[in-house]
């Protein structure tokens, strides 16, 4: 039997720039993302990191089926997952595409994408919120 | 940035995803703050180790010991996800990073100083509702196996460490003053 505890039941696949924005192979990217982290945090989201999107296609590819799995069965055990995609990067900076195949693999729906922008407007917690509020506003009304 | 300060923690999976834990052990909503805030203020990016008992047992998984794990057909589920760790590693490697790993001591999978025994654990799971497993010197099975992929490749495991989170008497605010201890850089230690 499964007893409560203090787990929040939401959980964010997370593009690694959007947690580490500041790492050397990165540097080329021009905009930078608002404070995704310390959001998600204070929400009580559970984090999925995405491996950085500048690895070999083969080691995301990897990386993103085992994620996929462990979020079809979060979603089978009636969890809310969502995937966070950096804007103007390749696949999202968090391997859409391979999560696209990966979740048809288990004949489980692509969970939602919210798209961070890395523009300076982009830059405040309210809009984080307010992007994470889209989605989640969808799924509830679906539920 | 110098190739000197630049430094990744692969942090447990459950010390970034609470949700990941077997029934009762999660203590927060997600993510473990006392740690990611130590890390962040001190300098450090955070990795995220994948979590092999949820990918292997899902999330409704019972309790269970080392031994109970410590199966060729786990560890070999282990070891598929220590190569994608290791390729991971390699970028950080590549650029520099002084790496560690942050386990979950006590874990009979993530455990690094400290995992779980209890070799009379199996069938009806009336034990593990009696009372808990014991702890013993020694790693967990999935760290275990990903100290030996590094060491196929000849790489050296990174400085690594745990925190014993499921332990009864855990002190959150000990834990940390030796977090602190741990996370000295090497060049300074």
């Amino acid at each position: 039997m499964r007893r409560d505890d203090s787990r929040s039941r939401r959980v964010a696949i997370v593009a690694d720039f959007l947690i580490n924005p500041n790492a050397p192979f990165y540097q080329s990217i021009e905009g930078r993302p608002g404070p995704v982290f310390d959001v998600l945090v204070e929400d009580g989201w559970g984090l999925m990191k995405a491996a950085p999107h500048v690895l070999k296609e083969s080691v995301g590819r990897s990386a993103a089926i085992t994620t996929a799995g462990d979020a079809a069965d979060y979603l089978r055990y009636d969890h809310v997952v969502i995937i966070l995609a950096a804007e103007g990067l390749s696949q999202g900076g968090v391997w859409l595409n391979e999560f696209e195949v990966a979740f048809g693999e288990l004949k489980t729906p692509m969970p939602k994408v919210v798209t961070i922008g890395l523009d300076p407007a982009s830059r405040t917690a309210d809009y984080v919120r307010a992007k994470l509020a889209e989605v989640t506003a969808e799924i509830a009304v679906k539920t | 940035m110098s190739g000197n300060n630049r430094r990744v923690a692969y942090v447990a999976h459950c010390l970034a995803n609470q949700n990941a834990k077997v029934s009762e052990f999660a203590k927060c909503a997600g993510v473990v703050t006392p740690l990611t805030d130590r890390l962040r203020a001190k300098g450090y990016e955070i990795q995220q180790l994948p979590c092999p008992e949820m990918s292997f047992l899902g999330v409704a998984r019972w309790w269970q010991s080392r031994e109970q794990y410590d199966t060729p057909g786990y560890r070999r589920h282990c070891r598929a996800l220590a190569r994608t760790v290791v390729d991971t590693v390699s970028l950080h490697a590549e650029h520099g990073y002084d790496i560690v790993i942050i386990g979950l001591d006590g874990s009979p999978s993530s455990g690094v100083r400290l995992t779980s025994t209890k070799t009379s654990w199996g069938g009806r799971p009336e034990g593990a509702v009696a009372g808990g497993s014991d702890r013993i010197s020694g790693m967990g099975v999935w760290m275990t196996e990903l100290k030996e992929e590094f060491e196929s490749r000849g790489l050296s495991f990174p400085r690594a460490t745990g925190i014993a989170m499921d332990a009864q008497n855990f002190d959150m605010a000990a834990a940390m003053l030796e977090m602190d201890e741990f996370l000295v850089p090497k060049e300074n230690t």
